[in-house]
């Protein structure tokens, strides 16, 4: 479609088309690129947002499929991203990956589990403010989708 | 208060009035509102005057249901239209209501109504919409967008439309149409069979491209 031109636009787009192939290779790839800080940390912002968008596609059932064993390590990973990778990518690994958007209780628990943890005053994650602000409003936000979800199965 | 007359709509407006939140239980009606039967609808804070979270009682938004289309005015129906959708967002009213709210703008010309539909429909997806719902949400819309361009004659009608519903196209076949317009149809967008007058801009082909990506992956 864009045969003939090579503008940075089109580069790019071209660039997360070929990401968004739902291969589970490029899934495993991006994933490795994502979740592990000293590779991450070497990736422009705008190509690890890029490649968080692409990563996790949750309205597309294929996308959606194979990320699925990824997302059950988001609770693993996510404090030692927050600790180790720089704040703005960490946000974006939270907001770009976690699976609250499913809206399910058992990942409001282990959300929920993960706040609890970090009570002690001189625990490492105290003061990385924004992660403690994501999961309050993470747990708000599956309180919102069963709330949603109960009055339209009704 | 709204009383469908059938062939007309009588609308009785009632003064405006303060309720304190702390006193709601104890609330004076304005004299224009007394001694009246009950109306068809009750159309709260229908000029946007008033901050806050409005709920629609049930009898009135039944009738919504298959009237908003009919209120003259369009802030009126802007309100109706907003009111529903936080109710929805609050778990106050089902979300497959959306289906009738869609029915009552198939008419609606107004491109700031449709595109705060658009701006709050495509919010839902990432605030207040269930993952497990989001499928049969996002093809309504998709759909509503689609056929709204295949209905309209304007140019600009047809090319807004279609913008629109890109970002709520994830069903295979929808994705097979976008595809089909670079493969079968030379870069022209064609709604069932129809061939639209409207132009492709580079900005919609990027999305686009994107999107058939995916498609194709999956289908050749």
């Amino acid at each position: 479609m864009f045969e003939g031109h090579q503008t940075d636009s089109i580069m790019r787009v071209q660039q997360e088309a070929m990401l968004s192939d739902p291969d589970p290779r490029i899934k495993a790839y991006l994933w490795n690129n994502l979740s592990k800080p000293e590779s991450a940390s070497k990736i422009s912002l705008y190509d690890y947002n890029m490649m968080l968008r692409v990563f996790f596609q949750p309205f597309i059932h294929y996308h959606y499929e194979l990320v699925l064993p990824y997302l059950e390590l988001f609770f693993e990973c996510a404090p030692t991203i927050v600790l180790k990778l720089d704040r703005m990518r960490a946000r974006s690994f939270l907001a770009g990956v976690c699976p609250a958007i499913r809206g399910e209780l058992s990942d409001k628990a282990r959300l929920q589990k993960m706040l609890d943890e970090v009570t002690d005053d001189d625990h490492p994650l105290r003061e990385h403010s924004f992660y403690l602000d994501f999961l309050k409003d993470q747990i708000n936000y599956i309180e919102t989708l069963v709330r949603v979800r109960e009055a339209s199965n009704k | 208060m709204v009383y469908d007359q059938e062939e007309s709509l009588e609308y009785v407006k009632v003064e405006s009035f303060i309720v304190k939140a702390a006193e709601y239980t104890d609330i004076v009606l304005p004299a224009s509102a007394v001694d009246r039967p009950v109306p068809n609808a009750f159309i709260i804070n229908d000029s946007e005057l008033a901050y806050g979270m409005f709920m629609i009682d049930e009898r009135s938004l039944k009738w919504l249901d298959f009237n908003l289309a009919r209120l003259p005015d369009r802030l009126t129906r802007q309100a109706v239209m907003l009111q529903t959708l936080l109710m929805m967002q609050h778990g106050h009213c089902s979300i497959y209501k959306i289906q009738y709210l869609l029915e009552q703008l198939n008419d609606e010309t107004s491109t700031i109504t449709l595109d705060l539909l658009y701006k709050i429909m495509y919010k839902a997806q990432s605030n207040w919409l269930p993952l497990d719902l989001a499928a049969q949400v996002n093809k309504m819309v998709a759909d509503f967008f689609i056929i709204k361009a295949f209905n309209s004659d304007d140019k600009k009608m047809q090319q807004f439309c279609i913008l629109k519903s890109i970002d709520f196209i994830f069903e295979q076949e929808d994705l097979d149409m976008l595809k089909s317009w670079y493969l079968e149809h030379g870069g022209k967008v064609c709604v069932m069979e129809k061939v639209l007058e409207m132009s492709i801009s580079t900005e919609m082909s990027y999305t686009i491209f994107k999107k058939i990506y995916k498609s194709a992956a999956m289908t050749d």
